[in-house]
């Protein structure tokens, strides 16, 4: 393994610490409470206390963080403040929803894009192509959100075609339709975009008139030259689609009610539940560093500059 | 012997936005087996244009070759269907091209890249194509070769990947190369090497080949016969050593007095052609020359001279000039002594 | 590089971006948009935040003839405003959550990555470690935390919320500017100009208000023209999620989360602001599309 992974694989925990220093400090740097109610009556005094004892509340914060830091490590997450259970269990069940629903989104944007972008580029300005790039524009431009009233208004509601409450127990297909769509819309049109452009540029590079010159058949020149050259800046930019995933999680959960770790998180948001919004969002950065790293190592593979410029 | 390739009237329009680029226009030579053959002009004067054309690689849209016959092995290379044409590719008629950082597959190692054509075409397998691919390696000198077949081609230098692109063009045997500038991109003291190592590898293998570039120097001591082309059209023919030694065309006059020379005394100035080419689009009437000729008259601007042979010379050399033809102003001119032009640049200067 | 070479190319660019007609179209969806932002309280028929309950989600003028009403032509919500006024109200939020975070984000980050590109050292570290930090994860989420911390305090209420999303939008979103700038001014650093401009005399400041600023204004005014509907989307989403702006202040994204739950009676409160949504955003998509295909013929 080159030096390069190394690196990255030690400043992924560095990462993580910022990460967490910066959640952490937000959360206690700024006034209010999880105990506070905009419109309960406010808890008596003796009892925020006890609240506050139990939770850890009452020490410094920089003794909370590191208390914190200390029972991580220990994969000890806290308890929510909201729901009374340990943190760690919360995601343990939201964790495999949300997991299927973003890695079968982005296969699925996959499938669809490499293909697709392939064939806009190879005919090129044909009308095929355009009504791809349109569709394509048109997919990575319409929010998550508003995809997700689109397509709740009309194929659940007005012609009463699909569920839309819910995940169940992850393999009925019909239930997921529609979130597992939605989430992949917005990568689908980028990738799409990307794969045309990209195979665009490789056609006119001069090792594909090299292959052409040596008398290859279309197809072969397409299969053995062009592709793997294209598909390089696709994999860059998977680590970024996580991310974007990553997002479209949070509104696509809340919109169908499904119980992933993205519901979970605009839940805590809203509940001000600390312990879990400290939790998700590590978990989140850790998601994302990890693809990156995946990316990377998968990239040296594709090609082989890259390994001596490491 | 019948020629091996015989081009009449060859013709490639580029259709771009802003009109038809007559790229080339109305080019016709012959050369026979193992002949090799020098065309030699600026860039954009459609040589490597020509080139492609005779593999029928040029890029539609939005090229596209519109008149003309390439006789290639005695079948017209224009009339064949697109599998007879890549069965003719690489196996042969092979290319070697300017760039040989550009012209190689980064994610493919260099062997695969060798051993392709040879499945392909010679029906190969992977063993016998890697042997062989071994001992084109080792032919153009790629040193522990045997180790290198498998590194990529970023691993290389510029005159290595160079001496990879010529043990392609090699691999199948073919009767004809092309090498369109292939020196152009690299250092100066690398050049000699690669332009050595193919002229010595085509004579071993009776191949005959056609080498383009923008530099007379270059194809001093390579080609039997050089042609000259500007904007689109040859403008001289001519054996190599009589075109150095008796040019019979303005053009090729400015070209050879462009070229430092060790023999001349370090006074005399290298005088480069005023002007530029002319706009393919909107060509002139007459002599496309003629506006950057210093010798030019009324008749040159009026209509086009054609390529004929011209007197005073040998009986293979033709020129397109109205000034060297029978007849002309210029026949009995020598460009090195000529003082009407010294004082015309003297003037200018 | 200025001058008249600077000129035509800046003329150049403007015909091919008018020759572009999805960019031309996106233009005047644009134009319209921010019309409609500006001028809304006198287009706005009522208060976007008063209602008659009596009234309440009536059916836009296309709709059911017993449940429409000629004074409300694009009906009403459950709480019986009317949409339309609340749509009108809404462009204006959205145009300002577009412009004002992404005036702070370009005078930030073009200023921090002229400097750190330019002189390098511990600004130019300083910037790459910001950049680290905040590219460990999306932007979306750094915002919903800052947020989120900030929500209950005296910030959190200014302008029903929105100038939290102003500085929210900011503090995260000049990281990626300046991180663009920086990189333009090393590939400039290195050209032939600069140097020139230098042995010339001309110092530090001249070199970099008129040798590199201009140079950078490109890729700048393409990163603008997808920023601002960046930030409007950020807003939408922040406000659909209930952290956004606050209600009875009208926003797109404000509209759908109250609507949604209603969406079975009466969609239409909810299909319009998506819509809207949906347009604006394709108008800029297309009209960022255009300027950069004007501005970088290469691409």
């Amino acid at each position: 393994m080159s030096h390069y992974l190394v690196r990255r694989l030690l400043a992924l925990p560095l990462t993580l610490l910022a990460v967490a220093l910066i959640t952490f400090a937000l959360a206690h740097a700024t006034p209010g409470g999880p105990w506070d109610r905009f419109d309960e009556k406010p808890l008596p005094l003796q009892a925020e206390i006890n609240l506050n004892r139990y939770y850890g509340l009452d020490l410094p914060v920089h003794e909370q963080f590191l208390v914190y830091i200390g029972n991580l490590v220990r994969l000890d997450l806290g308890t929510s403040i909201q729901k009374g259970r340990p943190v760690a269990d919360i995601i343990g069940e939201g964790l495999p929803v949300t997991a299927q629903l973003g890695l079968q989104s982005l296969l699925l944007a996959l499938a669809v894009a490499i293909p697709l972008g392939v064939v806009s580029a190879l005919r090129r300005n044909s009308l095929a192509d355009h009504a791809t790039t349109l569709l394509a524009t048109v997919g990575t431009t319409i929010p998550n959100f508003v995809l997700c009233v689109f397509f709740i208004l009309y194929f659940g509601m007005t012609l009463r075609l699909l569920p839309f409450v819910g995940w169940g127990d992850g393999l009925d297909v019909r239930r997921m339709l529609m979130p597992t769509v939605i989430l992949a819309l917005p990568a689908m049109g980028f990738l799409t975009r990307l794969v045309r452009s990209s195979v665009l540029e490789v056609l006119r590079a001069d090792f594909v008139r090299t292959a052409r010159a040596k008398g290859l058949r279309e197809r072969s020149v397409l299969r053995g030259h062009v592709l793997k050259n294209a598909f390089v800046p696709v994999l860059t930019v998977l680590g970024p689609a996580t991310a974007n995933l990553v997002v479209g999680s949070f509104i696509v959960e809340t919109f169908f009610s499904i119980p992933g770790v993205g519901r979970l998180f605009i839940q805590s948001v809203n509940a001000r539940d600390y312990p879990v919004i400290m939790a998700t969002t590590l978990l989140y950065a850790l998601a994302i560093g990890v693809a990156n790293l995946a990316v990377d190592l998968a990239y040296g593979a594709l090609d082989p500059r890259v390994k001596v410029a490491q | 012997m019948p020629d091996l390739l015989d081009v009449k009237g060859l013709e490639t329009r580029f259709f771009t936005r802003d009109g038809e680029v007559h790229a080339v226009d109305g080019v016709s030579f012959r050369l026979a087996a193992g002949e090799t053959l020098g065309i030699v002009g600026e860039s954009g004067c459609g040589k490597s244009v020509t080139a492609l054309s005779l593999m029928r690689l040029i890029p539609y849209p939005p090229g596209k070759i519109t008149a003309g016959t390439v006789m290639f092995d005695g079948q017209d290379v224009l009339k064949m269907d697109d599998d007879e044409v890549r069965a003719i590719r690489g196996n042969n008629m092979a290319m070697i091209f300017q760039d040989p950082m550009t012209s190689l597959n980064p994610v493919l190692t260099i062997s695969r890249q060798i051993t392709e054509a040879l499945e392909l075409h010679l029906k190969m397998n992977r063993t016998d194509a890697r042997k062989r691919c071994l001992e084109l390696l080792e032919m153009v000198g790629i040193p522990s070769a045997k180790v290198r077949m498998d590194d990529y081609p970023h691993q290389f230098s510029g005159g290595m990947r160079q001496r990879v692109m010529i043990a392609m063009a090699l691999s199948c045997n073919p009767k004809l190369i092309l090498a369109d500038e292939p020196t152009t991109a690299l250092d100066v003291t690398i050049q000699a090497q690669i332009l050595e190592l193919l002229k010595k590898l085509a004579k071993e293998f009776g191949t005959a080949f056609i080498l383009i570039t923008h530099d007379l120097g270059v194809v001093a001591g390579m080609t039997q016969r050089i042609h000259v082309m500007y904007a689109g059209r040859i403008v001289e023919k001519a054996d190599t050593g009589e075109l150095f030694a008796n040019p019979k065309m303005p053009y090729t006059w400015g070209l050879l007095r462009s070229i430092p020379r060790l023999d001349e005394s370090r006074r005399a100035k290298l005088r480069p052609i005023e002007g530029l080419p002319p706009d393919l689009i909107n060509l002139p009437v007459g002599c496309c020359f003629a506006a950057r000729c210093q010798y030019k008259r009324d008749v040159c601007t009026e209509k086009e001279p054609e390529l004929k042979v011209v007197p005073k010379a040998k009986p293979d050399h033709e020129a397109r000039c109205w000034g060297t033809q029978e007849g002309g102003w210029l026949v009995d001119v020598d460009y090195r002594t000529d003082t009407t032009v010294m004082a015309a640049v003297g003037a200018a200067s | 590089m200025t001058g008249v070479g600077q000129r035509s190319l800046w003329r150049d660019a403007a015909s091919r971006l008018a020759a572009n007609r999805a960019a031309m179209a996106g233009l005047v969806v644009v134009a319209l948009f921010a019309f409609v932002a500006i001028a809304a309280p006198i287009l706005a028929p009522y208060d976007p935040a008063a209602g008659d309950t009596r009234n309440h989600e009536l059916d836009p003028f296309w709709g059911d003839p017993a449940y429409r009403s000629a004074a409300f032509p694009l009906g009403t919500d459950q709480l019986g405003r009317d949409v339309l006024s609340r749509l009108i109200w809404s462009a204006r939020v959205s145009l300002l959550i577009g412009f004002v975070p992404v005036s702070i984000i370009v005078t930030i980050g073009v200023a921090v990555g002229l400097v750190a590109g330019y002189y390098g050292r511990w600004a130019d570290l300083l910037l790459m470690r910001a950049v680290d930090v905040i590219y460990a994860f999306p932007e979306l989420l750094f915002v919903i935390v800052i947020v989120t911390a900030a929500r209950g305090t005296w910030i959190g209420e200014l302008g029903s919320g929105i100038v939290l999303i102003f500085v929210s939008i900011a503090t995260v979103s000049w990281v990626g500017m300046a991180r663009l700038v920086r990189g333009q001014v090393l590939a400039l650093r290195g050209l032939e100009f600069i140097d020139a401009a230098r042995a010339m005399g001309a110092s530090d400041r001249r070199i970099l208000v008129r040798h590199v600023l201009p140079n950078v204004l490109a890729p700048v005014i393409v990163a603008v023209a997808f920023g601002v509907p960046g930030a409007m989307l950020t807003e939408s989403a922040l406000s659909f999620l209930g952290i956004g702006i606050k209600p009875p202040t009208p926003s797109w994204g404000v509209m759908i989360n109250e609507g949604f739950t209603l969406a079975i009676q009466s969609p239409w409160p909810v299909l319009m602001p998506a819509v809207c949504i949906s347009v604006v955003m394709l108008a800029f998509t297309f009209l960022g599309d255009g300027l950069r295909e004007a501005l970088d013929p290469r691409a």
